[in-house]
């Protein structure tokens, strides 16, 4: 059954092109809103069935029209891709639902359009095992990406965020063509498994593709490099950050919550598979590649810390978890990079408890925001919602990752045992340190959603129902603690987060035989 | 008068203090154990330590609260030291003396609380009576005469102490007025010319000023009268406890609190840290954007001429 | 009955009644109520009962965390209306309490840390409550470099702890039985200087102060009572897993050393009440972490059982002073000692139970200071012959008690001073209703200590000095008593002329 998961882009990509059709003919909101809902349930399924399908079974493997690799393009859906897919699609599950409750109806299919682009690529990116594929895959995120980042298309500082984000993204993915032609005129594939294979042994014969053509070690010097710098852009680490804070601040409180489960994930994702398991341990530019990890680990560490000082001060609470998503982030990047087992399943694991703890402060914060405005002292509007509140702390202690109950703190976990395998004792201070200056801010937005404003009395309120995102709140309030619960009783669970989704990207045997083997 | 409770507070507890201390040590001596000789020590040492806060609060000689409280931790080192060391030993002809000394000096009954002699003769004793322990049991004496050598050992260092103490008032009484000079000035010259040039005559004031507090009997007389002597002699006091503590706290403190100045520079830097990267991010996306922008075009005309001039090879 | 046997054998279900009894008994309707009272007493009384506890250190510790909860919780809700006029303190209050015992009862390295973590949060939101309520914004700064210097410092440290042994031994294998590879002098250090961030030793000592004196006077109570000990079990702890020995008695000792004395000199220099007992305590678990270097140089475990008593010691004493910092700033309105000092003028009772208080740390039997004086000196002078490291030791600990005789006597300068107030404006006189909570504590603290003479009955036959000291205590005691019967006797005939 493994089309199903093949049909998944697929089925976005339709859906996001069937939708404005619809809505030429359609006068009422409401059924665009449910067919968007229908779709995304129904990928939010695929995943699920993806999911629990390489728990029980293995490595899904699809080729897609029957063509073998590395002539046509192959779909592997492992515990890391899996998990991964399966927060970009609730994620855009959950965005839908808010979404149809806080924009506009007439816009309103523009966004599940482009949304839903977006987490086609997304997807996409995470089962393909072809590195043009790849490539096609992240160009379509980010463009979907600037073009959700403009939405408030009246807004001129929406407009100039989306175009530096587009300008800039635009031009680092072209440079990942480059260094995609450098890899095929050398290698004469494009097949992952293919160049994990030939990365290591230069003289191995793989039918359909031959042997290397050319100086593999140049060019694939040149391309780790520009991969690097690639991911780095993608993940916002600092100094290639400065589009992320524009974008959090402009784009719709759906689309960001879905920006940090699914298009901001790619960059750690994308260093994670090519670093790791195409170029990983063993290739014969090997010292090379552990001297651009050693560098990575020290941009990673000096970003963390750089832009979690810079959540200590921020007045909203977008600015904040821009920040902090730019600090998390680049914890995870440290922990891909540290090159243990723990760092890269700590990685994926932040990954997603940053996904549900950001989807739950801008969720609830978006409330605050309809209501009164953007400031902090707006979030005490918050007093009058139970659910909303405690989601909005909940989020931030997620985001903290202080309570064995939530997945935050797992990943943190993870990520410190990670750094001291790793024999780096400094590393697990700096992850708790980083954390720690983050939480300063997280905290000063809980106090202030604590404390009576005066602001909230003056301002407007807000008389609509809420059901809506109270709703998508509590789902997603169920969903982290549970996961959290899950991780602290359950043995199994946090085997196949470490072993299984660890080795998922650290076994490039299993990877290669896989994709290749069969 | 609440004044009244908490005084027979102070007096009840010094009672039970001693009599505690004088059961301890009679037992240690009885069962030739030295931990209730170091227990019967403790008792000894926390006695002191209530007398000086009774003093300072309640008592009429406030000048020897400073004294008690300069001379606890000698007191404290030289009991424990004694009391480690069982039988004679060499040391013991100068740690003894000392220790008599300063227990009488901080302890000694004279012109001290108005009702008569007998509760602090029992504490000045059951002190002493808190050194002897190990001493008699590492000498080795009968065991049927242990208690009774004890008596005689701790009434001799009680004599040694009493007479001391009364040799010493006066010298004590300087030695207090000199401290308050310690306070004056922070700096050193003045202090050298306050030492120098006026010490006799304020150090007459002050022992006059000492003396003169009120004999026993009257001293309950009235409360107005009371409170204008303490009065003066609070401020005296103040200035003596706390001037020694605040030269060892600036000079400690210093390198202590460098920790804390640590903390506020962190913060001030991590600001301004904060504040210089939102600049620079500003300044970098408009720079890169650019400069990206430059470079695209640059490359895609340098591939546009070579394309052109490889075809026209 | 053997159902019930087995149910009672349930930490988890005692945990979880317990919780419930107290969450129960802050339903708004009958918080400041008697049911209210009796649900959260019971529900605290009951944590007694948990069985499995991991070591005499511990025990001890949960009881005595356990009567001042007992007390503080009767003492809040009058504090909480006369100070802040809502009763929104008693919650947080209750539940913070409850983390911290429950960090004292937790068996396995998983409870340890999520109980820990939670104190930790409701202590930043307890220090940061004058501004939630009163928009104080010197009580958020308090908050943060609590945050910064103490939460995070320890957090490395649990993290560390946690890393080191391993997921699933942290959450199945007793505390006991797990044994992390600390022997690294880098994670050594680590790890200690968590711990001593928690308790407020050099170099992480600045950020008690400021938290302490900040805080509302109930969570100063549990702040400084309960939870700085919090660091010195996290430091009892490492001491049994596999150490760098060198490293960390330099680090230790020589980080209690500095902390002692100056600890004790800032607060001879204070003339707030609040910061001054703040400094204090400071003081005081450098001298339990200085216990415990001790065990490091001698491997013998009485210096473990004179940290325990000077904790439990330090437990009852720490939280009535701040108990009674809270009654004289309901009282008077005022912390500053330059203007208090007439406080025994209208409520004698309290200055005597606040002598009790410091007497007990003086080492005055029958408290519980005594006990704990007597084996620290008793164990540090059975090793000074070994080396001078003893010595120095008792030299730091001798002026650290001649220190404490000088901030006590600052202290109580806000009881008694001989300048008398004319008139009574300005005094909330509905703060003595707050008085007999003290003096159960203080009651409790007397008593205290004979209950850890049974206590170590069972586990250590060597304590001997506990038993040869028995007979010493009854009579103190008895003497205590009399003297007791006696001023209760003086205050009411006190009462009776004053009133007449």
């Amino acid at each position: 059954m493994e089309w199903v998961v093949a049909a998944q882009p697929i089925l976005l990509i339709l859906s996001s092109a069937a939708l404005p059709l619809l809505s030429a003919f359609v006068r009422r909101t409401s059924v665009i809103d449910l067919v968007a809902a229908a779709t995304s349930a129904i990928s939010l399924a695929i995943s699920v069935y993806a999911l629990v399908a390489v728990a029980r079974f293995g490595t899904l493997v699809y080729r897609f029209g029957g063509f073998p690799p590395p002539l046509g393009i192959v779909y592997v859906v492992d515990e890391a891709s899996a998990t991964l897919g399966l927060l970009a699609t609730f994620s855009l599950l959950l965005s839908v639902a808010y979404g149809s409750w806080i924009l506009e109806p007439a816009s309103r299919y523009l966004f599940y359009a482009t949304a839903f682009l977006l987490v086609a690529g997304c997807t996409s990116l995470f089962y393909t095992a072809d590195l043009f594929n790849l490539y096609v895959s992240a160009e379509l995120t980010s463009i979907s990406a600037y073009v959700l980042t403009s939405f408030y298309r009246s807004r001129g500082a929406a407009i100039r965020a989306a175009s530096i984000y587009a300008l800039s993204a635009s031009l680092v993915l072209s440079l990942l063509l480059l260094s995609v032609f450098m890899l095929y005129g050398s290698y004469g594939t494009l097949n992952m498994a293919d160049l994990a294979l030939k990365s290591r042994n230069p003289g191995a014969w793989v039918p359909l593709s031959g042997t290397v053509f050319g100086d593999i070690v140049l060019a694939s010097k040149v391309s780790l490099a520009i991969i690097a710098w690639l991911m780095i852009f993608k993940s916002a680490i600092v100094p290639n950050h400065f589009w992320l804070p524009g974008v959090y601040m402009e784009a719709p409180t759906p689309a960001v919550a879905l920006f940090t489960a699914s298009a901001d994930i790619i960059g750690v994702y994308g260093a994670a598979r090519l670093l790791i398991t195409v170029f990983g341990a063993g290739t014969v530019f090997d010292g090379y590649r552990r001297m651009l990890l050693d560098v990575l680990l020290v941009i990673a560490a000096a970003s963390a810390l750089i832009s979690s000082t810079l959540v200590t001060s921020q007045e909203s609470v977008r600015r904040i978890v821009a920040y902090s998503t730019i600090a998390q982030y680049s914890l995870a990047f440290a922990g891909v990079v540290s090159g243990t087992l723990e760092g890269v399943a700590g990685a994926m694991l932040h990954l997603v408890a940053n996904g549900l703890g950001d989807a739950l402060v801008l969720y609830s914060a978006g409330i605050a925001a309809v209501a009164c405005g953007r400031s902090l002292t707006c979030l005490s509007y918050l007093r009058g919602y139970r659910v909303a509140h405690l989601a909005l702390i909940v989020g931030f202690l997620n985001l903290f990752g202080i309570i064995p109950l939530l997945p935050g703190f797992w990943s943190k976990a993870l990520l410190t045992l990670a750094m001291v395998k790793a024999g780096r004792p400094l590393g697990a201070a700096l992850v708790l340190a980083v954390s720690g200056l983050c939480a300063i801010g997280y905290f000063r937005a809980v106090a202030s959603s604590l404390k009576p404003s005066p602001m909230v009395v003056r301002s407007k309120g807000y008389r609509g129902g809420t059901v809506l995102p109270i709703a998508v709140l509590l789902v997603l309030l169920v969903a982290t603690i549970s996961l959290g619960v899950l991780l602290l009783v359950s043995d199994s669970i946090r085997s196949f987060v470490v072993e299984g989704i660890g080795n998922s990207v650290e076994d490039y045997e299993r990877y290669i035989r896989l994709v290749l083997g069969s | 008068m609440p004044l009244r409770v908490l005084e027979v507070a102070f007096l009840g507890v010094r009672l039970q203090l001693s009599i505690a201390s004088l059961a301890t040590s009679t037992l240690s001596t009885l069962s030739s154990s030295y931990t209730l000789a170091e227990v019967a020590a403790k008792l000894a040492l926390t006695l002191v330590a209530v007398t000086a806060t009774e003093v300072a609060l309640l008592g009429y000689n406030r000048g020897r609260y400073p004294l008690i409280v300069l001379a606890l931790p000698l007191l404290t080192l030289v009991y424990y030291y004694s009391v480690a060391i069982p039988g004679a030993v060499l040391a013991d002809l100068i740690l003894l003396p000392v220790l008599s000394l300063a227990l009488g000096l901080c302890l000694a009954p004279s012109s001290y609380l108005p009702k008569g002699p007998l509760l602090p003769l029992l504490s000045l004793f059951s002190a002493y009576y808190a050194i002897t322990p190990t001493k008699v049991l590492g000498l080795g004496f009968d065991p049927a005469y242990r208690v009774l050598w004890h008596v005689v050992l701790s009434l001799a260092l009680m004599a040694i102490g009493f007479a001391g103490s009364r040799a010493l008032r006066r010298y004590s009484e300087h030695a207090l007025s000199y401290l308050s000079y310690l306070r004056i000035p922070l700096s050193c010259p003045e202090t050298l010319k306050a030492l120098l040039f006026r010490k006799s005559a304020s150090a007459i004031k002050v022992a006059k000023r000492l003396t003169s507090i009120p004999k026993p009997a009257e001293s309950l007389v009235s409360v107005r009268s009371l409170t204008r002597e303490l009065t003066s002699v609070s401020e005296f006091t103040e200035r003596l406890t706390s001037a020694p503590a605040e030269l060892m706290y600036v000079a400690l403190a210093k390198i202590v609190s460098f920790v804390a100045e640590l903390e506020k520079t962190l913060a001030e830097s991590v600001r301004r840290a904060s504040l210089t990267v939102v600049a620079v991010e500003d300044y970098m996306e408009r720079s890169l954007t650019y400069s990206l922008l430059l470079i695209g075009f640059l490359s895609t005309v340098a591939l546009i001429t070579y394309a052109i001039i490889t075809a026209l090879r | 009955m053997e159902y019930v046997q087995v149910l009672l054998n349930s930490r988890e279900l005692i945990l979880a009644t317990s919780i419930a009894l107290i969450l129960l008994g802050n339903i708004p309707a009958i918080r400041e109520r008697v049911p209210g009272y009796v649900a959260r007493v019971a529900g605290f009384l009951l944590l007694v009962l948990i069985p499995g506890s991991v070591s005499p250190f511990s025990r001890l510790l949960l009881l005595s965390g356990v009567s001042v909860a007992v007390f503080l919780t009767l003492y809040t809700p009058k504090y909480s209306r006369a100070k802040y006029g809502s009763p929104s303190l008693i919650p947080l209050v209750d539940l913070f309490a409850l983390s911290i015992l429950a960090v004292f009862a937790s068996s396995r390295l998983i409870e340890l840390i999520t109980f820990w973590l939670v104190a930790e949060l409701l202590g930043f939101f307890l220090i940061a409550y004058d501004y939630l309520v009163k928009a104080d914004r010197g009580a958020l700064l308090a908050a943060v470099k609590y945050l910064l210097f103490s939460m995070i410092p320890t957090d490395v440290s649990l993290f560390v702890i946690l890393a080191l042994t391993g997921f699933s031994d942290a959450v199945h294998l007793q505390l006991s039985e797990i044994a992390p590879d600390l022997t690294s002098p880098l994670v050594t250090v680590l790890v200690l200087l968590g711990f001593f961030s928690k308790a407020a030793v050099f170099p992480f000592h600045f950020w008690l102060p400021d938290a302490h004196s900040i805080a509302p006077s109930p969570a100063s109570a549990l702040l400084s009572g309960i939870m700085v000990k919090m660091g010195i079990y996290g430091i009892y702890l490492v001491e049994s897993y596999p150490l760098s020995r060198d490293t960390a008695l330099a680090t230790m000792f020589l980080s209690s050393c500095l902390t002692a004395i100056y600890g004790g000199l800032q607060a001879s220099v204070q003339s707030d009440i609040k910061k001054l007992l703040a400094y204090s305590t400071m003081s005081h678990t450098a001298a339990m972490a200085l216990l415990l270097s001790l065990y490091i140089l001698s491997g013998d475990s009485v210096f473990i059982d004179a940290a325990a008593i000077y904790a439990v010691a330090h437990v009852f004493f720490k939280s009535s002073l701040f108990m009674d910092s809270g009654f004289i700033e309901i009282l008077t309105g005022e912390r500053n000692l330059g203007k208090l000092g007439y406080v025994y003028l209208y409520a004698p009772a309290e200055s005597l139970v606040a002598m009790v208080s410091v007497l007990s740390m003086f080492g005055m039997p029958p408290a519980v200071g005594f006990l704990a004086k007597v084996v620290t000196f008793v164990s540090i002078s059975y090793y000074l012959k070994y080396s001078w490291l003893y010595v120095l030791a008792l030299l730091v600990i001798s002026v650290k008690v001649a220190l404490s005789v000088v901030y006590s006597v600052k202290y109580f300068r806000a009881h008694i001073e001989v300048e008398v107030k004319s008139g009574s404006a300005g005094l909330d006189r509905k703060a003595v209703e707050l008085i007999p909570y003290m003096a159960g504590l203080v009651a409790v603290s007397i008593g205290f200590t004979f209950a850890i003479g049974t206590v170590y009955e069972g586990f250590y036959s060597e304590l001997k000095v506990v038993r040869e000291v028995f007979p010493v205590l009854a009579i103190a005691l008895l003497m205590f008593v009399l003297l007791a019967f006696y001023l209760l006797e003086l205050l009411r005939r006190t009462r009776e002329s004053g009133e007449g």
